[in-house]
């Protein structure tokens, strides 16, 4: 399956030079039921990141993300989303760079998971027989073999997450953007669906239980009254032996000082 | 493909069931009173337009609630965030039910056509039926308007509420107009008032036609305000 950044460019010993970016945000502004959420963000991401964006303000992430998603609109400021501005881009194109999970899972409940999975498939117009193959490859993938055929409303909450992100990972999105995914799971289990391979692929993965992402990301952003107040690879957390939490991330950012 | 999706959300919730049956139902209720003689000449066709007027009423509810339900299950979300454009799946939303609502409302007016057929003799020709059948359902596509604004508005329940009081509004200023005009102003819903006298109207044309097109432009103008707000509503 082709991705937006060409094989021979890729390839290419200037990728190091350039660094290019999967998410870009510059002077973001939003509010959400009259509150402030964000406030003026500015945020790069480099491809292949993987990165675990908390706030202590629950609500920020989610926002941040929707907005990533193109389900919500800033005030003001721009986005980019694997190169591309925000529906700048066309059904197929876009579908292809983006995968996105929120906290809801949104499925109809009562398709089943290998519907879900090849409706999915469709939209993201996957020709018929490699639909198939991807749809087979996700029900093993995310253990839905069994209930492959079982309507969802009849398969409990653990299921559906698993189905809302398997259908997100289905055409191979460049960026995979996580909104407290799979909170119904296991911790074990969880760790292992959103282990999430793939050497370009870039993983925004939001949290407010950063200890339960232990071993999931290798890059922490910190958001404070609507501000990115740490962007900084999770060495440096181990480095100050801090722990992965809320607290740890506001110590760190705190010792780290403003982010230019 | 989202038709089929909104089709099978709807059926599958018997949404869909409801407003096809409701319609046929009142339809054969009249029917079964008039041939019973439990209606005198005309009231069975005063009692099919009320009640039409309460199915049209329904489908704007169905209409407001299961746009809004739809959208904070995050359903509308997961199709948007597959690039799905806003206008598809708000006009698939839209479409699902209101044609629905008219299978409904035509079968029950051909029901209608076919059992109290007798009390017409004299007054509604077949041309001028058809034109009546036609505001009718002009009138359901400015209700489901209605339901349609709401339902991207509000929240679920609100969205039910509001469309209900504010079509009980817009249909008791359908009455009053009618009954201090006279059935030729031709306003949105007037068809219903031209049902409810199909044993007296005269030259029930240029009422039918207006209130057909009145209905028709205020629910375009519904559609454009509801597509507006819908693309740049969070989804």
């Amino acid at each position: 399956m082709p991705t937006s950044t060409p094989d021979a460019l890729w390839e290419s010993s200037a990728l190091d030079v350039l660094g290019p970016a999967a998410i870009a945000c510059h002077g973001l502004h939003a509010s959400e039921h009259g509150h402030r959420l964000l406030d003026g963000i500015d945020l790069v991401i480099p491809v292949g990141a993987r990165v675990l964006l908390s706030s202590t303000e629950t609500a920020a992430p989610g926002l941040l993300l929707r907005i990533l998603a193109g389900l919500a609109l800033p005030s003001s400021g721009v986005v980019s989303v694997a190169g591309v501005r925000e529906s700048a881009t066309g059904t197929a194109d876009w579908a292809r760079r983006l995968g996105y999970v929120g906290p809801q899972h949104g499925l109809p409940v009562w398709m089943t998971p290998a519907e879900v999975l090849d409706f999915a498939g469709q939209l993201a117009d996957v020709a018929a027989l490699e639909r198939e193959r991807l749809v087979e490859a996700a029900l093993g993938r995310y253990g839905l073999g069994t209930v492959r055929d079982r309507p969802l409303r009849r398969s409990g909450a653990a299921v559906a997450e698993r189905t809302a992100l398997a259908a997100a990972m289905l055409h191979e999105p460049e960026v995979v953007l996580l909104d407290e995914p799979l909170r119904s799971a296991e911790p074990a289990d969880r760790t292992l669906r959103l282990r999430i391979g793939g050497q370009r692929r870039t993983i925004l993965l939001a949290s407010q239980l950063p200890a339960s992402e232990e071993g999931l990301v290798d890059q922490l952003v910190l958001l404070d009254a609507g501000r990115v107040v740490l962007n900084a690879p999770i060495s440096e957390l181990e480095a100050r032996q801090l722990p992965l939490s809320l607290r740890g991330l506001e110590v760190l950012a705190a010792d780290l000082g403003p982010v230019e | 493909m989202i038709l089929r999706l909104a089709t099978r959300q709807g059926w599958i919730s018997y949404r869909l069931l409801a407003l096809i049956l409701a319609p046929v139902l009142m339809a054969a209720v009249a029917g079964g009173a008039a041939s019973g003689g439990v209606f005198a000449r005309g009231q069975a066709w005063q009692f099919l337009a009320v009640g039409l007027g309460v199915t049209t009423l329904l489908t704007a509810v169905v209409e407001a609630a299961g746009l809004s339900g739809d959208r904070e299950r995050g359903m509308l979300g997961w199709l948007a965030v597959r690039a799905v454009p806003r206008p598809t799946i708000l006009t698939a939303w839209f479409v699902v039910p209101l044609a629905a609502s008219f299978v409904g409302t035509a079968s029950a007016l051909a029901v209608a056509r076919m059992t109290l057929e007798p009390a017409l003799i004299g007054s509604l020709d077949d041309a001028a039926y058809l034109a009546t059948t036609a505001a009718v359902l002009a009138a359901g596509v400015a209700a489901a308007s209605v339901g349609l604004v709401m339902g991207v508005l509000m929240s679920r329940f609100q969205a039910g509420l509001m469309t209900g009081f504010a079509l009980m509004l817009i249909g008791a200023a359908v009455v009053a107009a009618s009954l201090l005009l006279g059935p030729g102003t031709g306003v949105p819903g007037a068809g219903f008032w031209l049902l409810a006298q199909a044993t007296v109207v005269s030259d029930p044309l240029p009422t039918a036609f207006l209130s057909t097109g009145l209905s028709l432009g205020v629910a375009a103008a519904l559609w454009v305000v509801s597509a507006a707000v819908f693309s740049r509503r969070s989804l």
